[in-house]
């Protein structure tokens, strides 16, 4: 489980395995049979790209998450919305590839200070940024193994349900 | 088919009711009356699929953007359904998260 102020260990052999563990899972209480026919893709043993969308006073807009694996399920996924032609995060020419989301239980940052740098940051319990930056979190929302990386982007669709607040701008805009 | 057979059919008195539990990443479909609440339904979901409730369980509604139902579970399957609450009888059962 993971722990308060404890730093995500990385294993990415166990990461990879309980994801290969989950996705058949997850895959059959969506009704799916494949994870091309949701529209996901999978790059690599600890890679999950998703589709999802918002819609902000009347216009639907798209965003890629990316899903990482590598301290999986001991800590959740790492979550991050990327160009989805790169498949990767530059701040700040990518920061309108995230969704502006203020949800208490879910709020997203183009530029959060982490140690010298600065990354993206959506901050919700099921993240695994989240623990990476040590953010203050109740007890009873501490990421368990239990869990599963829909919770994950359970959490990020309802913020996207309820708080979405259109993309960030264009760098430069 | 008389007057009585055609109106339950346009106006089905109970339901197919779909619930997921995230967390187990289970599903279980089972027949509800229009007239449960929603908290019922949640309530009915438990045991439909053999689990115990977990602090911090939240119901919502399910597929693309799902919401949360926690400020309408007094309301009935009929009168959710009628205020645009929900669009369909497919639910989860969701873990609240921290953050911000």
């Amino acid at each position: 489980m993971a722990q308060i102020n404890e730093s995500p260990a990385i294993d990415p052999a166990a990461g990879a395995a309980a994801l290969e563990e989950d996705l058949p899972r997850v895959l059959r209480m969506l009704g799916a049979t494949s994870i091309e026919e949701l529209g996901w893709s999978r790059p690599n043993k600890l890679t999950l790209l998703i589709p999802i969308s918002g819609v902000h006073q009347g216009n639907t807009d798209d965003y890629l998450l990316r899903l990482g694996f590598h301290a999986y399920r001991t800590w959740p996924p790492s979550a991050q919305f990327v160009n989805p032609e790169t498949l990767s995060y530059s701040y700040p020419q990518d920061q309108h590839f995230v969704p502006q989301l203020t949800s208490g239980e879910c709020r997203t940052h183009v530029a959060y200070p982490h140690g010298t740098n600065k990354i993206q940051l959506i901050c919700c319990s099921a993240t695994l940024e989240f623990y990476e930056i040590k953010h203050n979190v109740a007890q009873e929302h501490l990421w368990s193994e239990t869990n599963n990386f829909w919770t994950t982007v359970n959490a990020i669709k309802r913020a996207m349900a309820s708080f979405y607040q259109g993309p960030f701008p264009k760098h430069g805009q | 088919m008389n007057e009585q057979a055609e109106e339950s059919k346009r106006h089905p008195k109970h339901v197919e009711v779909h619930v997921q539990d995230i967390k187990e990443a289970e599903k279980v479909t089972f027949s509800e009356s229009i007239t449960a609440t929603l908290a019922q339904v949640w309530d009915k979901s438990y045991v439909e699929l053999k689990i115990a409730r977990r602090a911090k369980d939240v119901f919502q509604t399910a597929g693309h953007h799902p919401k949360s139902l926690m400020g309408d579970l007094g309301l009935t399957l009929e009168q959710a359904r009628d205020q645009g609450v929900i669009t369909d009888y497919r639910f989860s059962i969701a873990s609240e998260t921290g953050g911000a």
